[in-house]
């Protein structure tokens, strides 16, 4: 079937997703999954890999991701490495978790018995099995933001599993709930797309703990989708920590559509992948709504990592709050583009925007465009980028007190990381970053 | 002879700042400079503390017998010597009480002796903190992060109390305290005093030296100390200002 579909798709990098896509199995795919697959395909017919002169890709080059030629995830092995797993485990979130290793779903090493049954807390291969899958239909597409978005019909087209957390109406979620992306990497250069789907329900409120973890040298590609619903009143806390292995490609798009009073707080910790891209996008539908986007990217090497958000502000009387720091290291580059639309009628929003950024090395580059489109007239609106070396007075400081030009440096570069990581509420994970944030800045510090 | 500093030169970006300082300070002795604004004396405790933007273009330092600058700044600090900053840095995000221990830690090993565990020295700090009256809630704050002045200086004076230091360089100190602050800060540096240490307290002001009794007073002024006498020059200073003392240098 191949060779037509290649000839009608611009690139091979995309043909080769539209032929996995359609060789996936359709058996107990609902109709409105099935269509959306199909509408997915069809779109992907059209699209090309972003180029330089695509604004939303400026700043990076996808030349390499687009010469690779990924396994479907279903292809790959999935041994699942049990240090791996025990280096990521989040003690606070025992009997809350869902692992997941090349994009497939793992029941033996997954356990949601701490959990009320009112919650649902699964995954879509497990809802599949059980032609239990049609309750979530209208948690997915959510937004129409990334319609023509190549990452997200790769996404629509391929996705097959993922988590779905349900939690009903005046249900509070005490236990974070853990899901875990583990990946072997090495011989198995898959693709996978997971799709994670977070549904808070009136009143409710739960913690989300989104992380990829990888060991060793794979070039693998997770090309993730979230879609997260709050409904009115609701508190979804979403922290997402990113390492996957600095040869891996990490695509993630994050759809956040906010009810009146909901409150949805974002922190996305990036430290893998030899070119991550993690977007969000959040639609305020009505009044009173708190969002925070908050994120820390330290990338070392030749890596790269790009942040992407847009907060949409349609309505009135919201507020949202945005601190995203980047460490760049050695030959990194990190990219900042925060959007804030302030549509005609939403007055009296109050939005806070800093994009702080951390020069280690000469030759790291940051790029970081704040982009303020604001088209009502009552509103407070703030936003700054700054980009900067280790502070001179602040290291001779440390050294007047006899602590050396090397741990000196590792401190000052652990405290600028650790304004955003104190906003992260579960102890362990909080501490556990904390560490590897001061022993990374000590191996490297000259 | 615990410092002895030999006809020091020293610049900052090309331009001299330091003309030719000599000053002599043996162990059990309190040493004011005093100057007015401009004269070198906060440069030249920066220099005894090896701050990289004073580059010393002639002269010696000899501490203990060492060359200090051998030494970079944090070896320095290990062998003791210590510098009370006139503006202390703020550092969001490192605990002051975690620094800390870390400082105490690194002169403790550099000393050979055991290091402190967090209890001990959370045992060691509650003590400490009494000399200087400050809240021991400012020890799980930010270092210096949103302390106001007088607090800064009294968190100097607490990394003093802490490290106990042979060699205490105050740079301005006493600077825009309130006199309450003011006895806290003069009281901690007197209960620091032993014969064993010395303190070079630099100063715009003659009024720290009514609770800090100086053994000599020295007046700096165009980077060169012109001259050194006991206790009551600071009170001679604090009636006939410098001019006088400069004009009596222009003359010779």
């Amino acid at each position: 079937m191949s060779s037509a579909d290649e000839t009608m798709a611009k690139h091979p990098f995309v043909a080769r997703f539209i032929d996995q896509g359609r060789a996936r199995s359709t058996e107990g795919l609902p109709q409105w999954w099935a269509d959306f697959r199909t509408s997915a395909l069809q779109r992907l017919v059209g699209l090309d890999v972003p180029g330089a002169k695509d604004e939303e890709w400026r700043f990076i080059r996808l030349a390499s991701l687009a010469g690779e030629e990924f396994v479907a995830e279903f292809d790959a092995d999935r041994q699942v490495n049990e240090n791996e797993l025990s280096e990521v485990t989040v003690p606070e979130s025992a009997g809350a978790r869902l692992v997941f290793s090349n994009g497939q779903f793992l029941p033996e090493l997954s356990d949601t018995s701490a959990l009320a049954d009112e919650v649902t807390v699964t995954t879509w291969s497990q809802l599949r099995e059980a032609g239990d899958l049609d309750e979530i239909h209208d948690y997915l597409d959510i937004a129409d933001f990334w319609e023509d978005d190549l990452f997200y019909n790769l996404n629509g087209a391929n996705f097959e599993d993922g988590a779905v957390i349900m939690v009903p109406r005046n249900e509070v979620v005490e236990t974070p709930i853990h899901i875990v992306y583990l990946a072997n990497g090495e011989g198995n250069d898959f693709a996978a797309h997971p799709r994670n789907i977070i549904v808070a329900g009136e009143s409710a409120q739960v913690t989300v703990i989104e992380e990829f973890a990888g060991a060793g040298e794979g070039t693998y590609f997770h090309n993730v989708v979230d879609e997260i619903s709050l409904g009115a009143n609701a508190k979804v806390r979403h922290i997402k920590v990113q390492q996957d292995q600095t040869t891996a490609y990490h695509f993630a798009r994050n759809v956040i559509t906010l009810s009146q009073d909901s409150n949805y707080e974002g922190t996305a910790v990036n430290f893998g992948g030899q070119l991550s891209r993690n977007d969000s996008y959040a639609r305020f539908d009505g009044k009173n709504i708190e969002c925070t986007l908050d994120g820390l990217a330290y990338v070392q090497g030749r890596q790269v990592t790009d942040t992407h958000t847009a907060i949409d502000h349609a309505l009135p009387d919201s507020t949202s709050y945005q601190l995203h720091k980047t460490i760049v290291d050695d030959r990194a580059h990190s990219v900042f583009n925060g959007k804030i639309f302030v549509r005609k009628d939403a007055q009296r929003i109050d939005s806070n925007q800093l994009n702080q950024n951390l020069v280690l090395s000469p030759r790291a580059r940051v790029d970081t465009k704040p982009q303020l489109e604001i088209f009502a007239d009552d509103v407070v609106c703030s936003h700054g980028a700054t980009v900067g070396q280790l502070d001179d007075e602040q290291l001779f400081y440390l050294m007047s007190r006899g602590i050396d030009a090397e741990r000196g440096q590792a401190i000052l570069t652990y405290a600028f990381a650790a304004e955003v990581l104190e906003t992260i509420g579960v102890d362990s994970l909080r501490e556990r970053l904390e560490e590897q944030v001061l022993e990374v800045t000590s191996a490297v510090a000259e | 002879m615990l410092l002895q500093v030999k006809d020091l030169h020293a610049s900052a970006n090309g331009t001299p700042i330091l003309k030719g300082v000599n000053l002599e300070v043996k162990p059990g002795e309190v040493h004011a400079i005093m100057g007015p604004n401009g004269s070198g004396k906060s440069t030249f405790a920066k220099v005894l503390a090896g701050h990289p933007a004073y580059e010393v273009t002639s002269g010696t330092m000899t501490y203990d017998g060492e060359d200090l600058q051998e030494l970079e700044t944090d070896e320095r600090a290990r062998a003791g010597v210590f510098l009370a900053f006139q503006y202390p840095v703020e550092i969001p995000g490192v605990s002051n009480s975690q620094f800390m221990r870390q400082a105490l830690n690194e002169r403790l090993k550099a000393a050979g002796k055991d290091e402190l565990d967090p209890l001990q020295f959370d045992d060691y700090i509650r003590e400490r903190v009494k000399i200087v009256d400050m809240d021991p809630k400012f020890l799980d704050r930010s270092v210096n992060a949103d302390f106001s002045g007088g607090e800064k200086k009294r968190n100097e004076i607490l990394q003093m109390a802490v490290l106990e230091p042979k060699l205490a360089l105050l740079d301005e100190t006493d600077s825009g305290l309130d006199i309450d602050a003011l006895r806290v800060v003069a009281n901690g540096i007197n209960e620091l005093s032993t014969e064993e240490n010395a303190v070079v307290l630099v100063t715009h002001y003659q009024r720290i030296l009514n609770y800090v009794t100086p053994d000599y007073v020295h007046v700096m002024t165009r980077g060169r100390i012109i001259k050194s006498g006991g206790k009551e020059l600071a009170l001679e200073l604090e009636e006939r200002g410098y001019d006088w003392i400069t004009e009596q240098e222009a003359a010779q």
